[in-house]
């Protein structure tokens, strides 16, 4: 590719000046030791974790991201529902819930719910054609969060087979769902496990409502992504982790 | 000298707009003070120094850095074009776009697209270009241009915006902030939903991972790398970091910088195109990297340390200038101190001289830049350039007049009893400009210069030295009569 | 121990236009017993040159300076920005001349401003001044920014008696003299000046008091064309008592 080493060509020479003072490039690229980050992480009680979202409230809170947290997957699945029948469908006249096709999702007992009734739930998948009309169609879109970063109020959302981006974006509403241990303390510690999570090349951060303030400083609520986000923590012991963390297990006390 | 009065021209119409003014002195007490504020209260004071120590060692392996970067992005399947200028981007752009039958474009912010003109040459072809930042939508259909990096439209009142989409969006009138953006939320999701390519800047690259990452707060910009079956993003040569650790740091000054936010609403993280068994996601990812003159800047050790810019914005938010004369008067996608030192650099240094000579150099841009950038000595050393000339940077003699005024200048000052004869010249030819206040009359000076707006005192009667001379120096003991001899004598 | 000689650098716009405030400066020194010398063949230390770029005019006014001053044992001027061209300047100036390069640095490292000298390296704070007034300080750039001196002239203002010093929102923002960029770029100058006007009434000082006689005049300059009720006065003058409010 001529113009491709012309172009590192060019650039090489402009900087050979730099040779004998800069870093030498193993230097540069050096790995940082993660293990400290893991082992807090890792050893963590469920008091400390429940400080931890003590934290992610008070940050949430300024950032209209509502947390809640449910101690089961039942008290989960009525949460949704509430949501989903307080909420408003923005851009049709029918109700629908996109999900990501997650086995945690699968275990909400949300046909068991009243006010979902009349509200078709569609599933994410590798290969349905019918996918993305089904995301536009949807008022509410519901994902299972990574995790979640208590310092800044971020969910951390990786992009995997059968789990399109567009379900956290499109619809008006996005809901989110996040096992307590996989919240952590602050950026540093999700970037240790970012750093470590196989392919995940394509992730997003999210910290709040999609928000604009360009015309006269005003800040206003739903520019073009979810206007409002809801993350549901679930606080229960009886809740596997789940694939979250690269350290085999939580400490004896449970989490 | 042409571009002198388009500098202050725009300049005075920045200054004359009230609506411009109102909004940059709330943005600039709030942001630019607010930076400051927050970078007294970090934990780690040396972070913004260790910040910018680890940008110029990623500028030193550049080379490296990118092909490993483009590595990354090709093992994925992405594809990445290394463009050495403006007309090669966009002609790999177009030919893109013509290749895949690209009729809508939808656009996430970008400066660099506006720094290479991508949008004329794409519309000159007949595509359909919408900017979906709010801020860049209203300016685009307002044939305006962006005056802020961050806030693109905060020359523009909420009543001019309201007519505007009234008059372009079929709309009822109204100025209220919420329902205008509702409006273009409507608007602009069809063109999201519909458009064939998203076309989008790059904030930060990622070496070690193989990655670019954007941030933004509106949601376009991962609207626009999602859901059309073509993704390119722009990204100036220099927008990359080596590992996911410096991109950690670098993320977190950037939104505390821009907007004082620990983190945008969305960091999206990109690696190629969607995965086998990714339900969405561009199925063609095109990464275009662009030199554009970046490269001769790298080389002169002189300048190298601008290309550590984040473009965060917070030195636009700190300067006295820009806070009144607004972004227009640069002439440029890069306003404020970055852009009158990086415009200069990229498209000509005496054709931009009056953005490093409009300035004060009064140093608040090196205070609240994240990555410690000395702007104000870049600023002078633009300056330096524009005095004598340099070959090197084609750069000509910017004022004769200028440069003659101070060799006769400094013949002056190099003799004290040269420089006391021409001031007590000076001092009798002022009496008849002096009014009868005691201060040099303004029509001596004429409307522009320092007496259009300001009283001048004359040359005083008497002056320090004469003071010393005949009064305040006497009587002072032999000791030091002494010692003032030996000084004279060196002199 | 006898005090050390301050050799007084004099900056040219105090020289020609504000001399009462190099002779406020005297008096401080000569009540506080500090021998004193002045060097005629002082005319100035180069900095119009610099901002303007053209710097190899600079360096002749440096090499001059240089000369001048280095057998001092202590240089203090009364202008924040003077010092600040001597001392981060002049070494730049000769960074391709080692011999000079020394010479240039020896003479920074007994350079001061004025109100420094005073507080850091005196060790006084209380003059004994006296001026019952409302004032509040503008920090010049120069003197706030590259010299990080904020702290020292607001020590002397409080330890004068009957003043009531007030903070002035943005007091570290440029007035707008910018040196020559006052004269090529007047509009622009006008309106940073008219703000800092602006804080200046808002803070309910009838004075300001600076440490740089290009901000004064600039200060000064325009209240009196605008017909303000505000007094501009250099540090020193408040000092030295010369200054009735």
């Amino acid at each position: 590719m001529p113009l491709r080493t012309a172009f590192l060509d060019r650039i090489r020479a402009a900087v050979r000046d730099t040779v004998d003072d800069r870093l030498s490039w193993d230097a540069l690229l050096a790995p940082t030791d993660d293990r400290a980050i893991f082992a807090a992480q890792a050893g963590r009680t469920r008091e400390q974790r429940m400080v931890l979202l003590g934290r992610l409230m008070e940050q949430a809170a300024p950032l209209n991201l509502q947390v809640h947290a449910c101690a089961t997957l039942a008290e989960a699945a009525e949460c949704i529902a509430a949501l989903a029948r307080a909420g408003e469908p923005e851009f049709h006249d029918r109700k629908s819930l996109i999900l990501h096709e997650h086995p945690l999702l699968r275990a909400l007992p949300l046909d068991a719910r009243p006010e979902l009734a009349g509200i078709p739930c569609h599933w994410t998948s590798v290969d349905d054609p019918r996918g993305r009309d089904h995301t536009l169609a949807a008022f509410v879109g519901i994902t299972v969060a990574d995790w979640g970063i208590a310092e800044s109020a971020t969910l951390v959302q990786l992009t995997r087979p059968g789990r399109p981006r567009s379900t956290s974006l499109v619809p008006s509403i996005h809901i989110a769902l996040l096992p307590l241990p996989h919240l952590v303390a602050d950026l540093a510690e999700a970037y240790a496990l970012i750093r470590r999570a196989p392919g995940s090349d394509s992730l997003v951060l999210i910290s709040g409502p999609s928000k604009t303030a360009d015309i006269e400083a005003c800040m206003v609520l739903g520019a073009h992504g979810p206007r409002a986000v809801h993350l549901i923590v679930l606080t229960g012991p009886s809740l596997a982790a789940g694939p979250g963390f690269p350290v085999a297990r939580t400490s004896r006390r449970g989490y | 000298m042409t571009r002198s009065s388009s500098y202050l021209e725009a300049a005075r119409a920045g200054m004359a707009n009230a609506c411009l003014q109102k909004s940059l002195r709330n943005l600039q007490a709030r942001y630019g003070q607010g930076a400051l504020a927050a970078w007294r209260a970090l934990p780690d004071p040396d972070l913004r120094r260790r910040v910018k120590a680890r940008r110029m060692q990623t500028l030193a392996h550049l080379d490296r850095l990118l092909a490993l970067l483009a590595e990354g992005i090709e093992s994925r399947g992405g594809r990445v074009f290394f463009a050495a200028t403006a007309a090669e981007a966009n002609r790999y752009v177009l030919d893109l776009a013509r290749k895949h039958g690209v009729q809508r474009v939808v656009k996430g912010k970008s400066m660099l697209s506006a720094e290479i003109g991508i949008d004329a040459v794409l519309a000159a072809d007949g595509i359909e270009v919408v900017e979906t930042d709010l801020g860049e939508f209203i300016v685009q259909i307002a044939a305006s241009s962006a005056s802020h990096i961050i806030a693109p439209c905060i020359h523009m009142d909420r009543q001019q915006i309201g007519r505007l989409f009234a008059g372009r969006l079929g709309i009822p009138y109204s100025d209220d902030p919420p329902t205008l953006t509702r409006a273009a939320r409507q608007a602009l999701r069809h063109k999201l939903l519909t458009a064939d390519m998203g076309l989008t800047g790059c904030n930060l690259a990622i070496a070690e991972t193989g990655q670019i990452s954007l941030v933004s707060n509106e949601g376009n910009i991962r609207m626009a790398t999602t859901l059309p079956k073509l993704h390119v993003a722009l990204m100036g040569m220099e927008r990359i970091c080596a590992t996911l650790d410096d991109h950690r740091d670098l993320l977190q000054l950037l939104t505390q910088g821009a907007a004082l936010q620990k983190l945008s609403t969305y960091v999206s993280f990109l690696g190629g195109p969607r995965h086998p068994g990714d339900p969405d996601g561009p199925a063609a990812f095109h990464l275009v990297i662009v030199d554009n003159g970046r490269s001769r800047i790298l080389a002169d050790p002189e300048f190298r340390e601008v290309l550590a810019c984040i473009r965060c914005g917070a030195c636009l938010n700190i300067c006295p200038v820009y806070g009144r004369i607004g972004g227009h008067a640069y002439h440029s996608p890069y306003s404020g101190p970055i852009g009158a030192v990086v415009t200069p650099l990229l498209h000509g240094i005496n054709r931009h001289a009056d953005l490093c000579r409009g300035e004060t150099l009064c140093g608040a841009c090196r205070e609240v830049c994240p990555v410690d950038n000395d702007l104000p000595r870049m600023l002078a050393a633009l300056r330096h350039k524009l005095a004598y000339g340099d070959p090197g940077w084609q750069v000509r003699p910017h004022n004769r007049r200028e440069a003659l005024g101070f060799k006769l200048w400094r013949w002056l000052i190099g003799n004290n009893r040269r420089y006391e004869v021409v001031f007590r010249i000076l001092r009798a030819l002022q009496r008849p400009f002096v009014g009868p206040q005691g201060m040099i009359d303004p029509r001596a000076g004429g409307q522009d210069g320092w007496t259009g707006g300001r009283d001048l005192p004359p040359l005083a009667a008497a002056s320090f030295r004469e003071r010393w001379r005949t009064t305040l120096g006497k009587g002072r003991s032999r000791r030091e009569a002494e010692r003032r001899q030996e000084q004279d004598h060196a002199a | 121990m006898p005090p050390q000689t301050v050799t007084l650098f004099i900056q040219c716009l105090v020289d020609a236009l504000l001399p009462e405030a190099g002779e406020a400066m005297v008096r401080v020194f000569d009540r506080l017993g500090i021998p004193l010398l002045y060097p005629h063949g002082q005319t100035c230390c180069g900095q119009p040159a610099w901002n303007s770029g053209f710097r190899r005019e600079a360096a002749g006014a440096a090499r001059r300076f240089i000369d001048l001053f280095e057998g001092a044992e202590a240089i203090v001027c009364p202008s924040g920005s003077c010092v600040a061209m001597v001392r981060h300047h002049y070494p730049e100036l000769f960074r391709d001349d080692p011999a000079m390069h020394r010479r240039a640095l020896a003479v920074a490292r007994k350079t001061f401003e004025f109100s420094e000298y005073l507080v850091d390296v005196l060790g006084i704070a209380d003059l004994g001044a006296v001026f019952p007034a409302t004032v509040t300080y503008h920090d010049s750039c120069h003197l706030a920014r590259t010299l990080g001196i904020r702290e020292q002239p607001r020590r002397l203002l409080r330890h004068v008696r009957e003043v009531r010093l007030v903070e002035m929102s943005n007091s570290d923002t440029c007035c707008g003299f910018g040196g020559a960029f006052s004269v090529n770029y007047p509009d622009i100058s006008l309106a940073l000046v008219d703000d800092k006007i602006d804080h200046i009434l808002r803070s309910g000082a009838k004075v300001v008091v600076g440490c740089d006689a290009g901000c004064l005049l600039q200060i000064r300059g325009r209240v009196a064309r605008r017909g303000i009720d505000i007094q501009t006065l250099h540090l020193a003058q408040v000092l030295a008592g010369e200054a009735t409010p």
